[in-house]
């Protein structure tokens, strides 16, 4: 049951260049090229959708360390009242076995828009776009450390090697973009634990791997040349390659690489361009929060921003990873919780709350769809005197945009925030709807690899259905 | 096999058409999988939806149908396991036994030039294609020597061959590049991409793994030195345990150990805060590289349950699993094992010579001192019976010698310590003075030999009493709030993990598990002298309980010394032991120890002096399956390691032998009182000397060495005579010491004791099958192995090189044929399961796995053999007829224009611009870390260049891939991956036309080219050989002189021309022809 089989007939290899030379460019190139003998069943993407996609793009936010639960959108009356006093339910083992007394969240709660979501004073910003929101509170991991967690969320796996999920819709789904990949991860300053392989294309060809894109002026690696390559010496090469296209008997994978070195090209150009923000208006600066004081702000605005330029492009699959704030390790707030979220919170609310304005405004918010979500929550009960320890066992995340039944929350924890209670959404269940979002059954988006046809979801993942629009 | 039922019903109860038919499982039949199992080695049940319609397709093609699956379903019992299992096994081709075939007659005669040829082209014969013609010489020239080298032919080897190229000279090519290094170190990379090389650990910390690069070399040197494949495999599995292990001709070192370090090239985290499932997954990781990279295999897939489509049952998998479990990381000294032993056998030699000599000369030495000892006592009696009255401190306002006034010390320490040898003299002493009566004395030395002996027999009594009384505390902290604290009455079976006094049974190779040679073969006596290089003293002591000593032979051997693998059952673990040492203790085999959570596995023993006991609190550890290591930091003994909640009693406390020593009436004066005491001085040095000293003899004698400055002078000509015995040991000693190699350390093996596996129910290690499965091979291939002690592996790795294994041998040709024709015959080079594609050509299959055992698993002889065959020398340029019929080239009517492969891209950069640095072997360069891989846990990058060592050399970071290396499909390393892919990517032109290091290249060819060259013309063809091996054509020619004299105009200055050059430099290694193989 391979996904090369929803292509509506075979065609030839040829007819698939040609095909695709204005639009879905890299795919076709890879498919093109793979299409010998063994790699056809390995290589080729998924052809078409399996169903109506309701979004085009997803933005991943991803919150480095952990953001706590209780301390943003999952308010527990309780932990105040039993604050500094042990903590009364039983307690998994932790990360750093140092068991304080249960914490109570330092900020206040309050509820925002019609839809009356609880959103404390963390998030100022993200709290007027509360409508927006679909807030998921019985979030569970399987891993307590920050790097299988990690490779959990991105992968589906808790170690690495395997593509990430951008990898995978880039090879279900290809890009939209001729001269953008379709996965790309906007880097501000945090690579998260477990280093590149988090945007590994795995055992999917490394076409798929998470270009990495920095907020700076040469975003990308090896975009300019240490020396500058003239028009004359581009021709040179293009006729020496028309030459070598001969020698090659017009070999498929050798003028395809050929095809590959214009998307290239165009890529000096096109990439600069687009990671040049000044033609965005003062008002657009001040909403992503680029005129902020506190400098992270100003570099989180900065991805932001580029992220919907890259939605706007075709940008399938965009990860932003976190700005370095002061003294903190990421969201990791092992100890000191309040100094840690709230520069974490300061450096992340207003742009994140431009973005969804934004995209709303364009229009484009109906189309993308946004995920906000760390690799676990944190414990209740404090770590030494003022931090918490990581917890898998129930934390929240929230989406918005395309297909997301705004303004709902879903699930719940325990009266500690500790468990998810009633039911559970994992990690496979986020990719599974992710996915499902795009136009793609979760359980067809496979790759023979290893003795097996391998999934982001693995053989588990269900939609989480009420969150849906 | 009992506790595979329960398990099997997952393949029995879901038939596969409805599983088709509908693309979902029912929810009924596929329940949820444990939360707990995290991975996807083993999770198939993926199989039962996505790839059912592949394996109906699979069945069409030809093969018997599945046994009715819902027949099966109603009798789950172990007959219908066994028998599905064995239809499997029968079905599929891969569990067949290689058959010999007949080479085919084919058309063209001519064309084969080798009986592989007959075979291509009989079944191009019978599809009707014809082969390609032969392809040019020098394209034929630079795609062998790339596919055997990685790199490019030199404008030399280019001459050469075009002197001669003749089928002789091909040959002589062949064997060229055979014998040069870069063909170890082209082939061994194919081989690390097998066993998920990497240098680090990955996750958070990517922690290194030492000496990873170690094992790189050893690959490269057994490709380089053609050691016969079953070898190579044996020493994979077991080279640790092989009789006559492999020795490098130029290093002298182990090479077959430092096979067995795949086993641990995988990744592992720091503070797994679920050890045991950490291990599972680690596990899983190694039986799934060994599976693929050996077998063609997916075995881990049946890590939760039979494997859907192949003959491997869940008890299968955690029967080798057993192996593993039984087995144990170790860095080991591969130095010189020879002259390691040679050495060892040296200095046993010289010690039993030589001992006696030493120990006859200090008795002869001592013995004398000893007969002024009573008269010194006295002295020194009442010298501390003077000092105590004026209660000053002894040392000061005393004229007596020092040695009178510090035996007085001793004299005052030894009244407060009964175990003292003097304790009994100094009691009677200290408690009398020159003014009490005769009779007063008498009664006190009745007194304080009563004392003693009273003494003795409490603390016999006590000892007693605390064993009977021990206990063994184990507290339960199940959610950390309402810790149970269990206890249980001292069980040795249970609790005493190693005692060599007693219960110590020499015949279980389990109790005596060592690295090395430090600990020699088996614990040390009581009674047994310990020598040193000290040249005053090079008698040290004497061993007082039997223990595993580690320099009894010499404190420059290497070892460890570990404990067999047994379940922590109590809070605290004791070690009675003295000297000093690194305990590791492997829980559930987790080694990458860092940060507050399991750091208490490690811990440090001193006690340079005395025997002493020091808890290891292991509460955190209750239940899980461990065991310790003893690495000594220097001369170390260890005696006892047993659970306990307090302190163990010591087992023997060195006792004075008044019986013994009063044969007749007690002494009546203190003076007899000194000499009795002197005389059982005397008595143990003798019992010693003749070798039957008991535990109390040696603390006595101890006594004696370690307090040689309170006795009597010493004869100066006896001593004379002893030091001259000691100059004559020591300095021989020395002189075989001096020999010791330096430690040379490498990823190794090290066997434990036998260990069987639990099934863990659905994959899930917190549930487990109530018996575990012995260790054996896989089931489908005749599985019982006879293991007498010890892991098995090395009996599980004639398994695999045993001809009758029909996998092994085709898998490996299969590799190389893919290596070399660009796919091979199978093309799921790492799973020849059913999931796998079927062979395309299985009469070569067989043809080639018979020839290469017959040819002694000559791995060098079937490459050349492959590269000299006509079906090599296809052209990629196919007949027009033959690309119709056969569009895919299945049936090999024309070669495969490939693209080089990551390494091979860089090193040919390098060498294209005359910069490759061909140094060999040794740490790796530093990966170079870019902006853009660069993050707030990089290691700090190497030089961009990578010191223009070919990549093989480079640092494998899992947390940070070389960008040229990722971008060019180099693949993950987490797993086996024998066949790479060839994509497509926008990073490749960016990194070939812009990233710094290709600049940096393509000038510094330049420079050599326009040094070297005063025409252009002349530069141009030598730049065109040494990229492309070939001369460039007119058009080509015309078309660069275009450039170049637009650019540089009629008098071009050096400085220009090298401008010039490098970009044409650059260009061409744009040029598709400089990645890709025609």
């Amino acid at each position: 049951m391979h996904c090369g089989k929803f292509l509506p007939q075979p065609c030839s290899r040829r007819e698939f260049l040609s095909r695709s030379a204005g639009g879905v460019g890299a795919i076709a190139l890879e498919s093109l090229w793979a299409a010998e003998g063994w790699a056809k069943n390995q290589l080729s993407g998924l052809g078409q959708f399996h169903h109506a996609p309701r979004a085009k793009n997803i933005i991943f936010l991803y919150m480095d360390g952990g953001v706590s639960q209780v301390d943003s959108f999952d308010p527990k009356p309780r932990l105040t009242q039993e604050h500094g006093k042990p903590f009364p339910a039983r307690i998994e083992p932790t990360q750093f076995d140092s068991i304080g007394t249960t914490m109570a969240c330092p900020w206040k709660f309050s509820q925002h828009g019609e839809s009356g979501i609880w959103v404390s004073e963390l998030f100022p910003h993200v709290a007027t776009c509360a409508d927006k929101l679909a807030v998921v509170r019985n979030m569970v991991s399987q891993f307590s450390e920050h790097n299988s967690a990690n490779y959990f969320l991105h992968t589906g796996f808790g170690q690495a090697g395997l593509p990430s999920m951008g990898a995978w819709i880039s090879y279900g789904l290809g890009s939209a973009s001729a001269n953008l990949p379709a996965f790309i991860v906007i880097n501000g300053g945090l690579i998260p634990s477990g280093g590149m392989d988090n945007f590994s294309a795995g055992f999917l060809p490394a076409l798929h791997q998470g270009t990495i894109f920095k907020p700076q002026e040469i975003p990308i690696a090896n975009l300019k040349p240490p020396a500058p390559i003239s028009d004359e010496q581009r021709a040179l090469l293009r006729d020496l390659d028309i030459l070598v296209a001969e020698r090659f008997h017009h070999d498929d994978a050798v003028e395809s690489t050929i095809s590959n070195y214009e998307l290239a090209f165009r890529m000096q150009t096109t990439v600069p361009e687009l990671a040049d923000l000044s033609d965005e208006s003062a008002h657009t600066h001040r909403l992503y929060g680029l005129d902020a004081d506190f400098e992270p702000t100003q570099i989180f605005g900065r991805e932001c921003l580029l992220a919907r330029r890259m939605i706007e492009r075709g940008v399938r699959f965009i990860e932003l990873t976190c700005p370095q704030t002061p003294g903190n390790d990421r969201w990791d707030a092992h100890s000191d919780l309040k100094k840690n979220h709230s520069e974490n919170a300061l450096a992340t609310d207003q742009p994140i709350a431009g973005l969804l304005k934004d995209l709303d405004q364009r229009g484009l918010l109906e189309e993308t769809l946004v995920v906000w979500s760390g690799e676990f929550g944190r414990t209740p009960f404090a770590q030494g005197s003022n931090g918490r320890d990581h917890n898998p066992f129930g934390f929240t995340i929230w989406l918005a945009g395309a297909g997301i039944a705004a303004g709902t929350v879903y699930g719940e924890t325990d009266e500690f925030g500790y468990r998810a209670v009633g039911s559970e959404t994992t990690i496979h269940d986020l990719h599974a709807t992710m996915l499902h979002l795009l136009g793609v059954d979760h359980t067809r988006l496979t790759f023979r690899f290893g003795g097996r046809d391998m999934r982001l979801t693995d053989v588990h993942g269900k939609i989480v259905e009420p969150i849906l629009a | 096999m009992a506790p595979q039922q329960p398990l099997s019903w997952i393949r029995l109860t879901e038939t596969k058409t409805s599983a088709a038919a509908s693309g979902q499982a029912s929810p009924g039949l596929l329940r949820p999988m444990s939360r707990q199992v995290t991975t996807f080695w083993g999770l198939l049940t993926l199989f039962a939806i996505a790839a059912s319609s592949v394996h109906a397709e699979t069945r069409q093609e030809g093969s018997p149908t599945e046994p009715d699956a819902a027949a099966v379903v109603a009798s789950r019992d172990h007959e219908s396991v066994a028998s599905a299992q064995a239809t499997l096994a029968s079905e599929h081709w891969v569990w067949q036994p290689v058959q010999q075939f007949d080479v085919p007659s084919v058309s063209k005669s001519a064309w084969a030039q080798d009986s592989i040829d007959a075979f291509i082209l009989a079944r191009l014969d019978a599809e009707g294609l014809t082969p390609a013609e032969e392809v040019d010489a020098l394209i034929w020239l630079r795609r062998v020597t790339f596919h055997l080298t990685g790199l490019p032919p030199t404008p030399r080897a280019i001459e050469n061959f075009l002197a001669d190229n003749s089928p002789a000279g091909r040959a002589k090519v062949v064997s060229r590049l055979l014998e040069s290094p870069a063909f170890g170190e082209c082939w061994a990379q194919h081989w690390l991409d097998l066993v998920r090389f990497a240098e680090t650990k990955g996750h958070e910390q990517d922690s290194d793994i030492p000496y990873a690069w170690r094992y790189r070399d050893y690959v490269i040197r057994a490709f380089r030195a053609n050691v016969p494949y079953d070898q190579f495999v044996r020493e994979h599995i077991a080279g640790d345990l092989l009789p006559e292990p492999r020795i490098d001709p130029t290093t002298k070192t182990n090479q077959s150990i430092q096979g067995t370090g795949f086993w641990h090239l995988g990744e592992a985290t720091h503070s797994p805060v679920d050890i045991r499932g950490e291990e599972a997954d680690r596990v899983a990781n190694q039986i799934d590289v060994f599976g693929k990279t050996f077998l063609g295999l997916t075995i881990a897939c049946a890590r939760c349950h039979d494997h859907k489509f192949d003959a491997i049952t869940t008890a299968d998998y955690y029967a080798l699993c057993g192996f593993l479990q039984s087995s144990g990381y170790h860095l080991a000294n591969v130095a010189d094992p020879e002259a390691v032993n040679r050495v060892r056998d040296e200095l046993v030699t010289l010690n039993q010579e030589m001992g006696p000599r030493i120990f006859a000369s200090y008795e002869r030495l001592v013995q004398p001192r000893l007969s002024r000892l009573p008269d010194q006592l006295l002295t020194s009696a009442s010298q501390a019976r003077h000092n105590l009255q004026k209660k000053e401190p002894v040392a000061e306002k005393t004229e007596s010698p020092e040695s009178d006034n510090d035996l007085a010390q001793e004299l005052v320490e030894a009244k407060g310590d009964p175990t003292h040898p003097l304790h009994t003299f100094a009691t009677a002493a200290l408690n009398v003075d020159e003014k009490s009566s005769v009779e007063a004395t008498t009664k006190a030395i009745k007194q304080a030999l009563a004392q003693t002996e009273s003494y003795q027999r409490d603390q016999q009594e006590h000892t007693r009493k605390r064993f009977s009384h021990l206990e063994v505390i184990a507290t339960q902290k199940e959610g950390e709030l309402n810790p149970v604290a269990e206890r249980h009455p001292y069980d040795p079976a249970k609790h005493r993990i190693v005692c060599f006094s007693e219960g110590w049974d020499a015949s279980n190779p389990a109790a005596w598990l060592t690295a090395e040679t430090c600990f020699g073969d088996g614990p040390v006596d009581v009674g047994a002298w310990i020598l040193t290089t000290c040249r005053d003293q090079p008698l040290r002591r004497i061993v007082q309980h039997r223990s595993a000593c580690s320099s009894y032979i010499s404190p420059h051997l290497t070892g460890l010394f570990r404990t067999r693998t047994f379940e922590v059952v109590g809070d605290k673990l004791w070690y009675r032991y003295r000297g000093t040492a690194d305990v590791f203790m492997a829980v559930d085999s987790h080694r990458t120890v860092s940060g507050p959570l399991h750091a208490s596995v490690k811990l440090k023993l001193e006690s340079p002096g005395a025997y002493t006991w020091t808890a290891h609190q292991v509460d955190d550890y209750l239940g899980h399956r461990v065991h310790v290591e003893f690495s000594p930091t220097g001369d170390f003994e260890l005696c006892e390691v047993r659970f306990s909640s307090k302190q163990p009693p010591n087992p023997l406390e060195p006792q004075s032998n008044w019986k013994t020593a009063l044969s007749k009436e007690p002494p009546a004066t203190l003076h007899e009182l000194a000499t009795a005491t002197t005389n059982q001085f005397g008595a143990a040095i003798v019992a010693v000397g003749q070798k039957r000293g008991d535990s109390n003899a040696a603390s006595w004698v101890n006594w004696l060495l370690a307090h040689d400055d309170l006795l009597p002078a010493a004869d100066p000509q006896l001593l004379a005579t002893y030091h001259e015995e000691a100059r004559l040991y020591v300095d021989r000693r020395q002189a075989i010491e001096k020999r010791i190699p330096k430690p040379v350390l490498a990823i190794a093996m090290l066997d434990g004791n036998s260990e069987n596996e639990t099934i863990h129910i659905r994959g899930n290690h917190l549930d487990l099958a109530s018996e575990p499965t012995p260790r054996r091979f896989l089931s489908a291939l005749d599985r019982e192995i006879k293991i007498a002690s010890g892991s098995g592996r090395l009996q599980l790795a004639e398994r695999l090189v045993d001809p009758e294994n029909p996998l092994t041998a085709r898998v490996f040709v299969n590799r190389v044929w893919q290596h070399l024709f660009g796919q091979g015959l199978v093309t799921s080079v790492d799973n020849f399961g059913e999931l796998g594609t079927a062979p395309t050509h299985p009469e070569l299959l067989d043809y080639l796995a018979t020839e290469f055992v017959e040819s002694d698993w000559n791995i060098q002889q079937l490459i050349s053999r492959l590269v000299l065959s006509a079906t090599y020398r296809m052209s990629s340029s196919p007949v027009a007829a033959s690309r119709q019929r056969d569009p895919t080239n299945r049936w090999l009517h024309a070669a495969q224009v490939r693209r080089l492969n990551a390494e091979n891209i860089r090193d040919a950069i390098l060498a294209v611009a005359g910069e490759l640095n061909d140094a060999q072997y040794g740490p790796s360069v530093h990966i170079h870390i870019t902006d853009f891989m660069r993050h707030n846990r990089s290691a700090g990058g190497g030089p961009v260049d990578g010191d223009r060592r070919r990549s093989i050399y480079v640092e494998v970071r899992r947390n940070a891939p070389g960008h040229i290396f990722a971008a060019f499909d180099k693949p993950t390393p987490f797993t086996t991956t024998g066949r790479r892919f060839q994509s497509n990517s926008a990073a490749q032109p960016l990194i070939l036309l812009n990233d710094p290091f290709v600049h940096q290249q393509a000038r510094s060819w330049a420079t050599h080219l326009v040094n070297r060259y005063e025409q252009d013309e002349a530069a141009l063809t030598n730049a065109y050989l040494t990229a492309l091996a070939r001369p460039p054509d007119n058009a080509e020619r015309l078309r660069i002189e275009q450039y170049l004299k637009k650019r540089l105009g009629n008098h071009p200055t050096q400085d220009h021309r090298i401008e010039t050059w490098t970009e044409i430099c650059l260009t061409l290694y744009n040029v598709k022809e400089f990645v890709f193989l025609l």
